[in-house]
This record gives C-alpha cells, structure tokens and sequence, in this order.
C-alpha cells in the first residue's frame, strides 16, 4: 500500500469534568520548557474560540498533539489529538510501520497527559478514531475504507492481540480525508497498553 | 492513480501557472543543495506567498531560557537567518475576496493536510495557512490552481491582494460594481514586467462609494473611488484615483491623483503609477519605501506630472480595455428567486442575530448575510458546512472580508430563518457581526515574526468578555470598532478604528512587561477617512479595564448624536490621558506576575529569573524619569496638533525625540547638557552606531527619524508632517524604551532573553 503523507489518532478524553482548554496552554508550554516528549516541539498554538476545533494544539516539527473541544457532531465529548506528518520525515517506512510508530509517538503523550494532575484526564486507547488527511493516495472512498480497515485490523491486533476489533466509518464523504472509528473489545488504559510492551 | 499532485492536476491547471509552480519547486531544489543564493531565493519564496513564520530562525525563548530549535535538515535555510524545516505560513490571495465553494473546499483540505486544520482570513481577504513546511508549497501551489486561485505575488515587494468592497454589486450606496474593475486590474498586473522591481509592497483598493467604510481607499498605495457622469445624456462610469495612502509605522492618508478617471484609462494609468514608483520609490532603505514616501518626497504635483508623463509614453496595451466586453459576466444571477412568505412567530435568537448579520440588498427580495468568525478563524468542517450553504442558497457569491469574516450575497428572505439554521448547526451564526464584539487583530506574536505583544491573544479576551455583554451595551458602544495590532506595523489596521490598540513593552525592574499603545478616534467611514492618535500604552493585562473605562466616559459624556471620534476630539487628548493613567501602573511582579506574561501565553515575558523578592519597592531608572519628560512632550504636541498649532506640534514632536534621545544617554549615566547637536552627536556614537537603538527589524529606522529633523526642520509645518513628525516621535520613543529594555537584558546574568 501507498505512504501516506500524514496520519492522525484521536482518543475520547474521559474525566470528571470537561478539560479547560486554558489549563492546557501552560501544561504544553511547560512540555515545550523540559523536553517532555521524544520528538522535537515548537511552539502552541489556541484554536479554543472556534467551536468543534482543534483546541490547542502542541506544534512539533514531526508531530503535533492536542485536546480539541469536541467534533462538529454534537454528541462528540473532547478529545486528544495526535498527528504524525510523515512528509517531513521522507523515510521509507511502510503504511503499517508508520502506524506502529504514530501509536508509539501518541501514547508517549497521552500518558504524559494523563500524569497531569491538574488536567484529571484518562485515556482509553481502545477507542479510537483514525484519519488519513492524504486526498490524493487515499481520497475517502469505500475501496480504501475496506483497504485501510484490513491494515488497522492487523495492526490493532499486534498492539492488543487477539480480541475483536470493530471498524466503522461515518459516512463516505470525498471532501473530507478518510477516517475510521474503532473500538477494541475489552478494557484498555494507556498504561496496560505500556506496560504490555505493544 | 495519479501518485502526484503533478501529473493528477495536469489537465486543470492553466500551463503558465503550472509552469510558474515547476519553476518554483526547480528553485527549491536549488536553494537547498546551495547552487542559489538564500537572499534570492527568499524574495521568490514570498513572491508566491510562502512566507516566514515566528521562530524560523531557530531559537524560542520558553519561557525560562532561550532554546535552540535544531531542525532535521540541520544548517539548510530558505532565506537569510530562516531555517528550511522551519513551520511557515502560506498566503493566498483572494481578488477582491470572490470566493467559489469548490474553491473552499479545496483550501479546506489543504489545511486539513499541510497546516493544522485551520483557516485564517487576513485583513485583505486573504486566506493564510500556517506551520506549513516548504516542501509542501508545490503541491498545495498545484491544487489551488487547479481551481482558478494563484499564490503569485501573495507577499514579497510586489502589487498585492486587490481588495473591494465586500458588497460590491448589492449595495444600495454604490455608484455602480467595482468587481469587474478589480479583477482586471488584478490579472493586469499579476505578473506584469512593470511591477516586478519595487522596494516594497504596493497595497490597492476598489470602493463602490466615497462615504461607506468598505474598500479603504484612503489607507491604500492606489485606490479607486467608482463615479459616475452623465455626458450628453448618457451615464458614464469612472473613477476617483488615489495614491499614496497606508498604515504602517507612519500612517499616511492617501491623496487625490485624477477626479474622474474614465473606465478605459484605469488601467494605464495604473501601470504608469507602478512605473514611476518602480523608477523613482526607495530601493535601498525598506522603511522608506512606499509610495507614500515617494509623494512626500516628490510633492503631489510632481508626482501626478511624472505619471501623466509616463501614461503618454507608454506603448498601447489592448488590455487596457478588453476587460470592458466582458463586464456583464460579473453580473451575479441568484440561485432563488424571491417569494412573499408570511412568517409566524419568531426565534428570539434568530431575531438577534438577523438585527447584526443580515442587511438588505439593493436588489428588493434579497439580503446579505454576514458570517462571523472569531479571529477570522475557521475549522476544515466549518468550511466544507459553509461550501453547502453557499450551494443551496447562493451559489458562487461568497465573499470575504477586511474584517475577517464572510458575507453570502443574494440570499433569497425568504430562505433567512432556514440559513440561519443552517449556519447554527455548523457553529456558524455568531451574531453581533461588524460590532463591538467583532474584533479584528493581526497574527501578532502567535506566528508574526515581527510580533511585540498577542494581538490574538488580547482580542480573543476582549471577545470573550463583551460576547457575555454585548447585548447589554448601550447602541453606540455596541457599534465601536476595535481593531488590535501585535505591534506599529498595523496589520491589524488599528489607525482606522474607533478603538485601536497596538503591541509595545515596557521594561520594569528588570523585567519586562507587554503593552498595548491606545489608539482613539480613526474613522472606518469614509474610505478610512482619518486615523486615530496614541494616546498612551498600558499594560496589556489592564486593556479589559481600559476598555470599560473609556466606553463607560463615553456613554456618559456623549451628546445626543456624538460619534466616538467626536466625543475623543471633543473631550481631548489630555482628559483621555488623566483617565489611562491609574492603569499605566505596573505591579510588582511579587504581587501580580500575571502582568509580565501575555494574554493566551503563559510563558513570562522577560529575560529570565531575576531580582525576585530583592524589591523594598519601585527602583526607577534615570531612563524612566527622563522618558516621562519625552512623553508628556509629544502629548503636548498632539494637544497642539488637536487645536490646529501645526508650528508647535511639530516642534514638540522633534522635542520629544531629542529628550527620548537624552533619556536614553542619561540611564547610561551620560554626562550630557540639553544641547540638542551635543545629545545628537552622543546619542548617534553610543546608541546608534553602535546599533544598541537597532530595531531587530527596522533595524536603524527609528533613530534617523531624529537626524532628519535635526538635521533639517520642516518649514511652516502644515497637518499633515506635524501628524506624520508626532507618529514618528511616538516610534522614537517606543524603541527607546525597548533599547533601555535590551540594554537591561544584556546587563542581566541570564541564560536568555526575548530579543525585541
Ligand atoms: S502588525 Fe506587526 S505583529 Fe501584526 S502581523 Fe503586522 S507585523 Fe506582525
């Protein structure tokens, strides 16, 4: 299968409350100040005043992270973001390997969100939702639905094992980049996947 | 498939514009193995748009200290001191902000796919796209070509974005639509040979009408004001020329080149302005580099007779007035027709939001819906919700604006309450379009390399906290414009708003402190017909208080009927300047360290982790107390500008700078009499050429405005350089503090510091 050219992860955000957005600038900043994750960040960037946004985001030179402030469905709670834009890496890998490596790199964040006491967060990295934002190798249309959900299932399954995935989209439509829902049976916490080496 | 943008879009892109594209990416190539020079490449870089982003030179300061940002492809840069992996922003121009759904859409998925999932309108309807990498531009070149946008001569020193009226065609004051008239002259010049070697950027703009606000003639390099005249009983269109206007450092009002230029001599006209400012305008130094300059420097009268001299030599060009025959193509045809509905009872809320959003078109049966959006903000959904919308009820008639926002031309009334709905359900119907509410600001210190102070950061509060009581204000605040600027350049066109404000910082015990200046008075009527004056910076955590104060003094001084710039004449300069006085105070950083950090940005706004908890009290500098002697000069001169004393104004002006000059020796413990030649002479060997005054930008800009007045007073001084002088002296003393402030730095043990 082709490269894509950029892959984003989104999990649903769980707490007791809502995150306050404003509560999420310094923590990012403070990520930018000690190095908190392994790949280069930037600078922040506060998308909270438009609705059913990315929120505030943590630019990276690779991959940029952020809590958005729900999706444009109503129903949709917040959100945890992470993105890996494989055009500025010009490797080589293979659609599965960058995969592995875009859940590597996410879940580096997300426990580290998670360890903000401030923000009170869990993560549940059963479910899920994968965007491919490349329109000219994988432009949303129901052949490549069925083609990235056979990889997704291959891969979830190294990362979980042998438990049922369910993959489901919300609707093909060719404007938007081709996105997956996905839910892992079972109960999953960010550390249990860690601790698990996947 | 298609594996490239390149071969998939072959047979959609116009061959030159594709051949334009393959150049540029031919040139990337170039640049990055070293076979062209940087400097070269970054001028064709920004001529298609591509342009530099805060912090592209490879250092932040985090807060804490400065860090290092060590990009993969290591020394490779994209221009002078701007490294190749660096995030940048990519500008698209909009003519005269005629949008297409499809159009949207695609600018959608680009953001989707190289930006992070947000689009941004400018102030001259532009789109712009940021922490976009520069391997990308080709191909998100490639796409918007594929549907009729072109990035060519986006940024760089060239004619950029043509701007209209957003109503153009609809409106019920125009003399007739300035559409067609934009768009030629925009495709006229995009490109032309005669527009290819300025010294800076050339700003134009098209009004239907010389008293509504809409094309902001008056601030712009070229304007068009449309007119008519009825000659032997027949209709003919023309139009008012203006040259030489802009905002910037030093704003100047534009001034009246031909009354009633006719439709077929726009054009050649046009090209002979360009030709004379391409001869004749500044190349060396950029501040001075304008037209604007190039008038003053010339004289209106000489300036006009280079250019009608120019226009007789200038060899016959049949698109002078081709373009005339296809006129009637613009002529926009509704995708409904109107029909009489009875409605029954209505939506409080869309009853709010149709009082601010919606306003009635010239043709009966048809309005305009204004959508607003938060800091000209919109997510990739919002954009493909807004691409349906269009489709349904107006078609192609998409516009936006200088104030960041849309408008949708043509709606059909009774189609209203079913948009309206629409729009909600993809978060689109914010109310309280064009009001106080409805703030424009600049990138500011988010991504502008220039930034001094969060203009976005400031206006997203402000916007937050009067959303809350918009409803509440008293009609004439609610009608206020605030515009906000991150800092003197004025992107955020704070001179032409009731309420401006732009970025600036104050240096504090050793820290230092965002500022805004307070900017009162502009006027947005009228073509942007006057600008508003400083009337002193605060910091910018008071702005909110500030605002309160002086809408509440408005609301209860006015006189029936007052508009705000006559109440600021009316009630003065120095009465404002009484009233932001208790919040000019800067807190110590022991009782109140939110003031030393901006809005929306957490990290402290200083050099470092100094002399805290060391203070018994305020220690002023010798600087401080000799720079109020400065300030309260220039204010004094703006007080004399006010009563029309143009002799004094400018000669407190000029004053003010040479006491901001001795302010700055006398912090250094200088020994220095008030001998104006000996505080210049000092002045230039310890600050100047030293370049310690050097902005990091305007480089030596600020300090030759004191050499030329010291070297050379202005005779009889009419407003307009007493005005110009008191801008100047304001900058003057703006760098002074912010050398004072990296004087300070520099002295301080730190690992670091926010360059300013
Ligand atoms: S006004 Fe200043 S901060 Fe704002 S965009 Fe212009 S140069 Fe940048």
């Amino acid at each position: 299968m082709e490269q894509p050219q950029r892959l984003i992860l989104r999990f649903e955000l769980h707490g007791d409350a809502p995150v306050n957005l404003d509560d999420v600038i310094p923590v990012f900043h403070g990520w930018i100040q000690n190095g908190r994750l392994s790949t280069m960040l930037i600078d922040v960037a506060d998308y909270k005043h438009v609705e059913a946004s990315p929120g505030v985001v943590l630019i990276g030179h690779t991959d940029d992270c952020g809590i958005d402030n729900g999706l444009p469905q109503a129903e949709s709670g917040q959100g945890f973001h992470y993105t890996r834009k494989h055009a500025r890496l010009s490797d080589e890998a293979s659609f599965l390997e960058r995969l592995r490596q875009l859940w590597t790199n996410a879940l580096e964040a997300a426990e580290a969100l998670e360890q903000e006491a401030g923000l009170g967060v869990s993560i549940n990295p059963g479910r899920l939702q994968l965007t491919v934002p490349d329109r000219l190798r994988y432009a949303f249309t129901e052949a490549n639905v069925q083609a990235v959900a056979a990889l997704v299932r291959e891969w979830l399954a190294e990362v979980f094992g042998s438990v049922d995935v369910s993959v489901s989209h919300p609707g093909v439509d060719e404007r938007l980049p081709l996105t997956l829902t996905v839910a892992v049976a079972g109960e999953h916490s960010v550390a249990s996947v860690q601790a698990s080496g996947n | 498939m298609a594996n490239s943008w390149k071969s998939a879009l072959r047979d959609q892109i116009p061959e030159s514009w594709a051949q334009e594209v393959d150049t540029f990416e031919g040139q990337m190539g170039l640049v990055f193995n070293g076979t062209l020079e940087d400097k070269v490449f970054a001028e064709t870089r920004l001529r298609r748009g591509v342009y530099g982003q805060r912090y592209d030179n490879g250092k932040r300061h985090d807060g804490i200290r400065e860090q290092e940002l060590t990009f993969p492809s290591g020394e490779a840069v994209k221009g002078p001191d701007t490294f190749w992996d660096a995030p940048g922003m990519q500008r698209i121009k909009i003519p005269w902000g005629g949008l297409k759904p499809d159009q949207l859409e695609v600018l959608a998925a680009l953001a989707d796919e190289y930006s992070d999932g947000i689009l941004h309108i400018t102030t001259r309807q532009d789109f712009q796209l940021h922490f976009i990498h520069v391997e990308d531009t080709p191909d998100l070149m490639r796409r918007l070509a594929a549907v009729g946008i072109t990035t060519r001569e986006a940024c760089g020193n060239s004619v950029r974005n043509v701007t209209a009226c957003p109503l153009a065609g609809v409106c019920r004051t125009e003399e007739f639509d300035v559409t067609p008239y934009a768009d030629a002259l925009t495709f006229f010049l995009l490109g032309h040979d005669d527009v290819q070697d300025f010294g800076r950027k050339f700003k134009i703009a098209f009004s239907g009408c010389e008293h509504e606000a809409c094309g902001l003639v008056s601030m712009h390099d070229l304007g068009f004001i449309a007119r008519t005249e009825v000659r032997e009983g027949r209709t003919i269109r023309g139009f008012d020329m203006y040259v030489g206007g802009g905002l910037g450092a030093v704003p100047h009002q534009a001034r009246l080149l031909k009354e009633f230029v006719s439709e077929e001599e726009i054009l050649p006209l046009s090209q002979a302005v360009c030709r004379v400012f391409a001869r004749l305008g500044e190349k060396r130094n950029r501040n001075r580099a304008r037209v604007k300059f190039l008038v003053a420097k010339l004289g209106m009268e000489e300036f006009s007779r280079l250019v009608f001299e120019e226009r007789e030599i200038l060899p016959h060009d049949d698109r002078w007035t081709s373009y005339l025959d296809g006129l009637e193509s613009f002529t926009e045809q509704p995708v409904r027709q109107p029909i009489a509905i009875e409605y029954g009872d209505s939506d409080p809320e869309y009853e709010r939001w149709s009082a601010t959003n919606v306003s009635r078109q010239r043709q009966g049966g048809f309005s305009v819906v204004h959508v607003a959006l938060p800091l000209g903000d919109l997510t990739v959904q919002q954009s493909l919700d807004l691409a349906d919308i269009a489709r349904k009820y107006v078609g192609d008639h998409i516009r936006t604006t200088v104030e960041q926002n849309f408008v949708l031309r043509w709606v059909a009334d009774q189609d209203l309450r079913d948009l309206y709905a629409d729009l909600k359900a993809a978060d689109l119907a914010t109310p309280w379009a064009g009001s106080i509410a409805d703030i424009t600001a600049c990138p500011g210190t988010d991504t502008c390399k220039l930034g001094i102070a969060s203009s976005r950061g400031l206006a997203g509060e402000l916007g937050a906290r009067l959303a809350q009581q918009v409803e509440e204000l008293p009609p004439e605040v609610q009608e206020l414009k605030i515009k906000i600027s991150g800092c003197f350049n004025s992107c955020g066109q704070h001179h032409v708003a009731d309420i401006g404000f732009f970025g600036n910082s104050r240096h504090r015990n050793k820290r230092t402190v965002p500022h805004f200046q307070v900017v009162l008075g502009g006027q947005w009527q009228e073509n942007a017909g006057s600008y508003g004056l400083a009337v002193g910076a605060v910091p910018s955590r008071s702005v909110p208080e500030v605002l309160t104060e002086l809408t509440n003094r408005f609301h209860t001084d006015r006189e029936a009927g007052e508009s705000f710039q006559s109440w600021v004449n009316r009630f003065g300069k120095k009465n404002i300047r009484e009233l932001l006085k208790p919040f000019q105070q800067i807190p110590l950083y022991e009782d109140s360290p939110q003031f030393y950090s901006d809005w929306g940005d957490p990290r402290e706004f200083t050099t470092g982790d100094i002399g805290v908890g060391e203070c018994a009290g305020e220690v002023v500098s010798l600087f401080i107390l000799e720079i109020a002697r400065a300030e309260a000069e220039v204010f004094d001169a703006q007080i004399a500008m006010d009563d029309g004393r143009h002799g004094e104004a400018y000669a407190g002006a000029v004053q003010s700078m040479v006491l901001a000059a001795r302010a700055l020796l006398r912090g250094q413990t200088v020994d220095i009499t008030n001998d104006e030649a000996e505080i210049v002479a000092e002045f230039k060997s310890r600050f100047y050429d030293t370049e310690l005054f050097f902005d990091r930008f305007a480089k030596g800009k600020f300090g030759q405005y004191l050499f030329k007045h010291h070297r050379q007073r202005v005779e009889d001084p009419d407003a307009v350089s007493a005005h110009e002088t008191i801008e100047e002296a304001y900058l003057f003393i703006e760098a002074a503090h912010a050398c004072d402030g990296r004087i300070a730095a520099a002295a301080t043990p730190t690992t670091g510091g926010i360059q300013l």
